[in-house]
């Protein structure tokens, strides 16, 4: 069997990410029944401090290995659901705590990636049930008095699932040594700007 | 014979490959909140702050020529520590805290590592490292100092930490020709021009204090 190119492979993750890049045309919508769920979609992936940290466990998780990876996933997924649920339901005096374990999460999951080791089960899991819990807050709780709550969370956590998935799939498919490399840099980009924003949320405070 | 191994395109096609979609991806359109201020300025203001610097640019581009110098591991393990230890002197930056001879610091990060590539010095991993992380210091407090008077400091160390590893990349770019003939010296005058650069903005930052 011919054995495929990772130019190939590279154009269909190509074709993905331009896909969700490019803004579809914003002129109006069509049935008011999808906007807050049009809302919710949009949420996550136009805020920088969701974007980057689920990028990053996504492909954390292709290198943990056939049960570790799904199972993080999982947890960070149903912390993720309690929290939008919870965001919607709870009227927050400050968004302090959700912010700081969100920037948090920049720390571990870009460390983690760029020391490339595989974390262990009795730290990770807990680690990303509470990142779940403060993403999926941190999103939940910018839902607006006149939205559908069940939408708008439907449409973010899908659009945190594309995330996940986007930063899964060439960390799963791609196996060149220098991709490999330049996870663990982005990873440690990702774990710096958590550092900073977390002095800075100190600083703040 | 026809060639019937597969095609793997090299540093310069991937790059090429790839450079419309991080345009597209850092090209940032209307984004929802998180920050107050504008997103986009901030992303690219923060992008631009180690560009404006020439001091920032050079050093930053010895590290990469001094990665591929050192061969592996340090031309990764360099590009790797660096953005963390650089927070590190972020962090410095955004408390408040006091660190005196930052402008010297980074001007002599320049020297120092320009003159390490002309001289084509071959430390031990770890004293590289730390010679490094010493300097990476006094770059991320430059940096650290004006985050918190940016209006959406997210974006704007996002901005610069992807300035600061594109430069390292430029860097390795440039020393992944040292194998061929002219390849070893092209990056001891990369080294000598670094270092040269360096000189002039110790002498004006110590001039200036």
């Amino acid at each position: 069997m011919k054995a495929r190119s990772s130019s190939s492979l590279q154009l269909p993750y190509i074709a993905f990410v331009w896909a969700l890049v490019c803004y579809p045309a914003n002129a109006h919508i069509m049935s008011f029944d999808i906007d807050d769920f049009y809302l919710g979609i949009l949420h996550p992936i136009t805020a920088l401090e969701h974007i980057f940290p689920l990028l990053a466990l996504g492909a954390l998780a292709a290198g943990q290995g056939r049960i570790k990876g799904p199972l993080t996933t999982a947890i960070f997924l149903t912390g993720l659901a309690a929290g939008l649920a919870y965001g919607t339901v709870h009227d927050p005096d400050s968004m302090a705590l959700p912010n700081n374990l969100n920037y948090l999460s920049f720390l571990v999951f870009g460390g983690l990636l760029a020391l490339a080791r595989p974390a262990p089960l009795y730290l990770f899991l807990p680690l990303a049930a509470v990142f779940g819990i403060s993403h999926g807050y941190g999103n939940g709780a910018m839902l607006r008095g006149d939205m559908v709550p069940l939408r708008f969370c439907n449409g973010a956590f899908l659009a945190m699932v594309c995330i996940l998935i986007i930063g899964f799939l060439p960390a799963a498919l791609i196996q060149k040594p220098g991709f490999r490399i330049a996870l663990r840099v982005l990873g440690s980009w990702i774990a710096a700007i958590g550092l900073m924003m977390m002095a800075l949320e100190f600083a703040k405070n | 014979m026809k060639n019937f191994l597969p095609h793997y395109p090299t540093t310069g096609q991937t790059l090429v490959r790839y450079t419309p979609a991080l345009c597209i991806i850092l090209a940032a359109r209307a984004w929802a909140h998180a920050e107050s201020g504008d997103l986009s300025g901030g992303l690219s203001s923060g992008f631009m702050h180690p560009l404006t610097g020439l001091d920032h640019v050079v050093a930053m581009v010895a590290v990469g020529l001094w990665g591929a110098q050192l061969r592996q591991p340090a031309i990764w393990l360099l590009p790797v520590t660096f953005p963390v230890v650089m927070a590190m002197g972020g962090v410095l930056g955004i408390v408040g805290l006091p660190l005196p001879g930052v402008e010297i610091g980074i001007a002599l990060s320049a020297v120092v590592l320009g003159g390490m590539v002309l001289a084509a010095v071959r430390p031990p991993l770890a004293v590289a490292a730390v010679f490094v992380g010493f300097f990476a210091i006094f770059h991320g407090y430059a940096h650290g100092a004006e985050l918190p008077d940016s209006a959406a400091p997210l974006a704007y160390s996002i901005g610069f930490v992807t300035s600061t590893g594109l430069l390292h990349a430029s860097g390795i770019l440039v020393g992944a020709g040292i194998d061929r003939p002219w390849g070893a010296r092209l990056v001891r005058a990369g080294g000598a021009l670094v270092a040269c650069v360096g000189v002039y903005f110790l002498f004006q930052a110590i001039v200036g204090s």
